[in-house]
C-alpha cells in the first residue's frame, strides 16, 4: 500500500471523454489546414471580406452554443449561454449571406452590357460560394475538435433557441397584431402597448360594434365550451365527487357534460366557418336582410352581435383559461425541480433581455440598417427600398421591425440547427465525424468556387489536396480516438499516415498540372463534336466510378 | 487474421464528379484538370493494402512479481514487426483484466513499424488480491491509405498472469504473540486477584474476604473486594453498508472492502490469541447468507458456535464482495466526496423492508437497535468502518451509554486531492474525534501504512 491514487488522471468522466475524442495530432493538422486554406481563400473574395468575417463569427457562435449546451456539468449556465449565443448565430449567418450578396451586387451591378448579366451572376455565385464554404469549414473544424455534434446536442440546442425566441416572437406578434388591429379599427396609432392591444382585442370581442359578426360569435361559443371542458378536466371534480360518496353517478354525469361540451365546441366551430362565409359575403345586416329576408336576418345578426350575449361568453372563456392555466401551473410547480425549471426558464429570460435591448436601441438601429442596406444597392433599387422601409417603419414602428428582424435571426439559427439534425437523421453526416466532414466539404466547396475565378492553378490544386487531407486526418484521428484513445501514444502512426496522404497529394497535383498543360495547349472550338466528346468523357468518368465501386 | 476492405476514399469519387461537373459548367480547364487530384486518391485507396504475411510479436513484462493489493504494477508491452515489410499503422490493445484499473499511461498504442522495428508502451495498474489472467492483446493493422484493415488477437510472450499476494491467512509476525489474553479487567468489584475496594460487611460475605486487621483496629467488619475478571466476549462489527462502498480512486478497494479486510485480519489475530470473536456485519441484509442471518436480518456468527471460522469467512467474503461489486457497477460514484450524515438512496434501497418492523423508521437507527438487541451484556465491540457517515458515531454513542467497551478500526479512504475528498477527510477526522470523546478506542488505518500497524494499535488496548 505505498502508492497514492492520482485522481486527475483516473477520473472516470475524463476517461470516457478520452475515448470519444479524436487524437490531438490529427486535430492539430485539421485545424492548421482549415485555418490556412480559409485565410488564403478569403483573400480571393475581395470586398465581401467583412461580411464573410461576420459570418465566420456567427459560425463560431454556433459552435460555442453547441459546446455550451452539451456541457453536462453546468447545464443551466450552458443553456443560458446557448440562448445568448443564438442571436449572434442567426445574425452572423444572415449578415454573412445577405451582406455578401449585397456587397457583390454593388460590385458587379449594374452591368454595361446585358450579355454580361449571366457572367456576373456566375462570378457573384462563385464568391458567395467561397464565403459559404469558408464558414462551413470553420464551423466544422471547431465542432470537430470536441466532437460535440450529436442528435442529443442538436435537439437540446434547438429547444434552447426556441425558448430564447418565445419572448421576442410573442412581443413582435402582439405589437404587429396591435398595429394591424388599430389600422383596421381606426384606433390609436403605432406603438400601442401589448396590454392595450390585448384589452382592445377583448373589448372588440365583447362589443364588436355595427356590422355582421356571425363567425366571431360562434368562435366565441366554441372557445367558451372547449375552455369549460378543459377546466372541468383540469380541476379535480371527479375526485371531489368521489370523496362525497357520489363517485359513480358523478363520474357518469361528468362524462356526459364532457361529451356535450365537446359536441357543442366542434359543432359551433363548423358553424363559425359557415358564419365566416356569411360575414364576408354580406358584410352588413342590411344586405343580409335583402338576401334572406328581414326575419332570418334579425335572428342571425341580432343575437350574434349583442354585447349582452357576447360579454358573458368572453368572461366564461377567460375564466376557464385562467383556471386551466392555474391548475397546470400548480401541477408543474409541484412536480418541477428547481434546477430543471431554471434550465428551462433561463433561455426564456435571455429572450426577454434581448427583447428589452432591442427595444432600447430600436430607432437608431433601424435607421442605421436602412441606410447601410440602401447605400449598397444600385441607385434605382435604393430609392425604392427607402420608400418601402419608410412606410413599413411608419406603419409598424421601428421597434416592431427591429424586434421582427431579431426574431427572424433566431428563427434562422433554429433552422440551421434543425438542418443539422435533418442531415444527421438522413444519414448524410455521422454524428462522430460530422465536424470534420463539414469542414472538409466546406473547404472543397470554397476551393472549387475559387477555381472558377482567376485563381492560380497550383493554388486550386493545393486547396483540393488540403480539403481532402482535412477529411482524411479528421476521419483517421476520430477512428484512432475511438479505437486506441487519446492518452495512448499514437503520433508516429498518425504522422506516417498523414505523410503518405500528403505525398499522394503531391503526385495528384503533378498529374493535375500535367493534364492542365495538355488542356491548355489545345484550343478547342466549341463544335458539336467537342461537346459530344466532353459529354462522353463525363459518362466515361461516371462509368469508371461505377466500375471502381 | 481477418481482413476487411473499408470504402474510405469514396469521397474522392464524389469530389471527382463534382469537379468535372462544375468544370464543365464554368468551362474551366483548371477544375477539369483538378479532377485528377481526388482521382489519384481513389487509386491510392484502392491500391494500398495490408502486406501479405504481415506478422507482429507482442511481449509483456511486469516490473514486479507478487505485488501487494493497492500497489502499482508497471507493465511494459513491446510490439515488434516480425515481417519483412513495413507496417504503416499497427494498433495494439492489451488485454488488461477488467478487475484491474489502469492508473497511469494507456494499455493501447498506435505506431508505424519498419521491418524488425519495435515500439514499447508502458502503463501502470493497481494490483488486487488474487490471480488475474491477461487476455491476448488485440492487434489491428491498416494499410497506408486506411483502405484495408486486418484484425487478430496475438498471444503475448512473457508475463501473462498477475498474482496479488498478502492473503489474509498469512500471519503478521509482529503480532504472533500478544501480551495477555482471554480475560478482561472490569471496573466492578467482586472476586478476583487485584485489589479493588472495601465496603461494609453484609451477611453472607465469605469469611476469607473479611478484613480482619481492620476489625482488630476498629471493631468493624469490612469486606475486601477484588477487581472482577470476566471472560472476554468480543463482537466484531463490519460496516458494509452501501454508503461505504466508495473508493478514493477507480481501481482502489472500497471502504466496505477495506473494512471487511481489516475485520478479517483482526479476527485471525484474535483467534490465534485464543479468543474467538463473534462476527456480524451491517449492510449485508440483501446478500442471502443462508443459515447465518437471523430473523432480524443481521448475519451473526457466534464465537462459541460450530463451524464459526468458516461462517465468519463467509461473512467477510460477502462484505468484500459487495464492496467490490458496487464499485464495479457504478464507477461514476467512485469518488469519496460526500461524507454527509446519511446519503439517502443507496442506504435505503437495501436497508428497508428486510428487518423487523422496518416501517417508517430510519434504517440506520433500525440497525443500531437490532445490534444492541443482539449484543451480549459482557461484550466488547470492535467496529470496522470506513467512517464515511455518522452512523458509526451514533452507534458507538449508544454502546457507550450502555457501558460497552468499544474499539473502532477505520481504514481511511479519503486521501484524495479533490475538494470533495478533502471535505470528506475533514469530516472523517471530526468523527474520529467525536468517537474518542465517547470513550471509544480509535485506530485509524492510513492506506499508505501496513494494516499490522493499525492492528497493533487497536489490539493491545483490547486485550490487555
Amino acid at each position: 500500500m505505498s502508492t497514492t491514487p492520482d485522481p486527475p488522471d483516473t477520473d472516470v468522466a475524463r476517461r470516457h471523454e478520452d475515448r470519444t475524442l479524436p487524437t490531438r495530432t490529427s486535430v492539430a493538422i485539421v485545424v492548421v489546414g482549415t485555418v490556412g486554406l480559409v485565410a488564403v481563400l478569403l483573400g480571393r473574395v475581395g470586398p465581401a471580406l467583412v461580411p464573410a468575417l461576420v459570418a465566420i463569427a456567427g459560425a463560431l457562435a454556433l459552435a460555442g452554443g453547441f459546446w455550451a449546451v452539451s456541457s453536462e456539468r453546468f447545464r443551466t449556465v450552458g443553456q443560458v449561454a446557448g440562448g445568448l449565443l443564438a442571436f449572434p448565430v442567426g445574425a452572423g449567418f444572415v449578415i454573412g449571406v445577405v451582406g455578401t450578396a449585397l456587397v457583390l451586387v454593388e460590385v458587379y451591378f449594374p452591368v454595361p452590357d446585358a450579355g454580361l448579366i449571366a457572367v456576373n451572376a456566375l462570378l457573384l455565385v462563385s464568391r458567395l460560394g467561397i464565403v459559404v464554404g469558408c464558414v462551413l469549414a470553420v464551423l466544422g473544424a471547431v465542432l470537430g475538435v470536441r466532437s460535440v455534434v450529436g442528435p442529443a446536442t442538436l435537439s437540446r440546442y434547438y429547444w434552447t433557441v426556441v425558448r430564447t425566441g418565445t419572448v421576442p416572437f410573442a412581443v413582435t406578434a402582439v405589437a404587429a397584431g396591435g398595429a394591424v388591429l388599430s389600422e383596421a379599427t381606426g384606433g390609436p396609432g403605432p406603438g400601442a402597448t401589448p396590454v392595450g392591444t390585448v384589452t382592445g382585442l377583448v373589448g372588440w370581442l365583447a362589443t364588436p360594434g355595427p356590422g355582421l359578426h356571425v363567425a366571431s360569435f360562434f368562435v366565441l361559443v366554441s372557445a367558451a365550451a372547449m375552455g369549460v371542458r378543459a377546466a372541468v378536466t383540469a380541476l379535480p371534480v371527479a375526485e371531489l365527487l368521489a370523496d362525497r360518496g357520489v363517485g359513480g353517478v358523478g363520474t357518469r354525469r361528468l362524462g356526459t357534460v364532457d361529451r356535450v361540451l365537446l359536441y357543442v365546441g366542434v359543432a359551433t366551430l363548423g358553424a363559425a366557418l359557415a358564419g365566416l362565409y356569411v360575414d364576408v359575403q354580406f358584410r352588413t345586416p342590411a344586405r343580409l336582410a335583402i338576401a334572406v329576408g328581414p326575419g332570418v336576418a334579425d335572428l342571425l345578426a341580432g343575437p350574434t352581435g349583442a354585447p349582452a350575449l357576447r360579454t358573458p361568453l368572453v368572461a366564461v372563456g377567460l375564466v376557464a383559461a385562467a383556471v386551466v392555466a392555474g391548475t397546470r401551473l400548480l401541477r408543474r410547480a409541484v412536480r418541477a425541480s428547481l434546477t430543471g425549471a431554471a434550465r428551462r426558464v433561463g433561455p426564456v429570460l435571455v429572450g426577454g433581455v434581448l427583447t428589452l435591448a432591442a427595444l432600447a436601441v430600436a430607432a437608431p438601429a433601424f435607421d442605421r440598417l436602412v441606410a447601410e442596406v440602401a447605400g449598397r444597392l444600385p441607385s434605382v433599387f435604393a430609392t425604392e427600398f427607402r420608400q418601402v422601409t419608410g412606410s413599413v417603419g411608419e406603419f409598424y414602428g421601428p421597434e416592431t421591425v427591429v424586434l421582427g428582424l431579431m426574431t427572424a435571426c433566431l428563427v434562422v439559427a433554429g433552422l440551421l440547427v434543425l438542418a443539422g439534425r435533418l442531415l444527421l437523421w438522413l444519414g448524410y453526416l455521422s454524428s462522430r465525424r460530422a465536424g470534420f466532414a463539414t469542414a472538409s466539404a466546406g473547404l472543397f466547396l470554397a476551393t472549387v468556387f475559387a477555381g472558377t475565378l482567376e485563381t492560380p492553378a497550383p493554388l486550386v490544386f493545393g486547396g483540393l489536396v488540403v480539403s481532402l487531407l482535412v477529411w482524411d486526418a479528421g476521419e483517421y484521428g476520430t477512428t484512432l480516438g475511438e479505437e486506441v484513445g487519446r492518452r495512448a501514444r499514437t503520433r508516429s502512426g498518425e504522422l506516417v499516415h498523414i505523410g503518405g496522404t500528403v505525398a499522394v497529394g503531391v503526385v495528384g497535383v503533378g498529374a493535375a498540372l500535367a493534364v492542365r498543360a495538355v488542356l491548355a495547349g489545345r484550343a478547342v472550338d466549341p463544335s458539336p463534336a467537342a461537346v459530344a466528346g466532353l459529354v462522353a468523357a463525363l459518362a466515361g468518368a461516371v462509368l469508371l466510378v461505377a466500375a471502381l465501386r | 487474421m481477418s481482413r476487411v476492405r473499408v470504402r474510405r476514399w469514396t469521397v474522392g469519387l464524389v469530389a471527382t464528379l463534382t469537379l468535372l461537373s462544375v468544370g464543365l459548367l464554368y468551362a474551366s480547364s483548371t477544375l477539369l484538370a483538378g479532377a485528377a487530384v481526388p482521382l489519384v486518391y481513389v487509386l491510392y485507396g484502392t491500391l494500398s493494402g495490408v502486406p501479405e504475411g504481415a506478422s507482429v510479436r507482442v511481449t509483456r513484462a511486469f516490473d514486479r512479481s507478487d505485488p501487494a493489493p493497492g500497489e502499482a504494477v508497471g507493465v511494459e508491452l513491446t510490439v515488434t514487426n516480425t515481417g519483412d515489410r513495413a507496417l504503416p499503422d499497427v494498433r495494439v490493445i492489451d488485454g488488461v483484466p477488467e478487475e484491474l484499473a489502469v492508473t497511469s499511461g494507456s494499455p493501447r498504442v498506435c505506431a508505424a513499424l519498419p521491418p524488425d522495428g519495435s515500439t514499447t508502451v508502458s502503463y501502470e495498474m493497481v494490483a488486487k488480491r488474487g490471480e488475474y489472467e491477461f487476455a491476448e492483446p488485440a492487434v489491428r493493422l491498416r494499410s497506408a491509405a486506411g483502405g484495408e484493415r486486418a484484425t487478430a488477437t496475438v498471444a503475448a510472450d512473457g508475463d501473462r498472469r498477475l498474482v496479488g499476494t498478502n492473503t489474509v491467512r498469512e500471519p503478521p509476525l509482529d503480532d504472533a504473540v500478544l501480551p495477555r489474553v482471554g480475560t478482561l479487567p472490569t471496573d466492578s468489584g467482586g472476586s478476583g486477584l487485584e485489589f479493588h475496594a472495601t465496603r461494609a460487611y453484609r451477611p453472607g460475605d465469605p469469611m476469607t474476604r473479611v478484613d480482619w486487621r481492620h476489625y482488630a483496629k476498629t471493631g468493624e467488619f469490612v469486606t475486601v473486594q477484588y477487581r472482577e475478571e470476566q471472560a472476554a466476549r468480543t463482537v466484531l462489527v463490519v460496516d458494509a453498508r452501501p454508503v461505504g462502498r466508495v473508493t478514493g480512486a477507480p481501481g482502489y478497494p472500497t471502504g466496505a472492502e477495506l473494512a471487511a479486510y481489516a475485520g478479517q485480519r483482526l479476527y485471525d489475530a484474535l483467534e490465534r490469541s485464543g479468543i474467538t470473536p463473534t462476527v456480524t456485519a451491517v449492510g449485508l441484509e440483501a446478500e442471502g447468507l443462508d443459515g447465518l442471518v437471523g430473523p432480524d436480518g443481521l448475519p451473526w456468527v457466534d464465537g462459541n458456535g460450530r463451524n464459526r471460522t468458516a461462517h465468519a469467512e463467509r461473512v467477510f467474503r460477502a462484505a468484500q464482495g459487495v464492496g467490490e461489486r458496487e464499485a464495479g457497477e457504478a464507477p461514476s460514484t467512485a469518488v469519496v466526496a460526500d461524507g454527509r450524515g446519511r446519503p439517502g438512496g443507496p442506504t435505503d434501497s437495501t436497508g428497508v423492508g428486510v428487518g423487523v418492523g422496518a416501517g417508517a423508521t430510519d434504517p440506520d437507527e433500525e440497525r443500531t437497535n437490532r445490534l444492541l438487541a443482539r449484543l451480549p451484556p459482557d461484550a466488547q465491540v470492535v467496529v470496522c468502518t470506513p467512517l464515511v457517515d455518522g452512523w458509526p458515531v451514533d452507534f458507538c454513542r449508544a454502546l457507550s451509554v450502555r457501558g460497552y467497551p468499544q474499539v473502532v478500526l477505520s481504514p481511511d479512504i479519503t486521501e484524495g486531492r479533490t475538494v470533495g475528498q478533502r471535505v470528506g477527510s475533514l469530516r472523517r477526522n471530526l468523527r474520529l474525534r467525536r468517537l474518542e470523546r465517547t470513550g471509544a478506542t480509535v485506530a485509524g488505518w492510513q492506506l499508505g501504512q501496513s494494516i499490522d500497524h493499525a492492528l497493533r494499535r487497536s489490539l493491545p488496548h483490547l486485550l490487555r
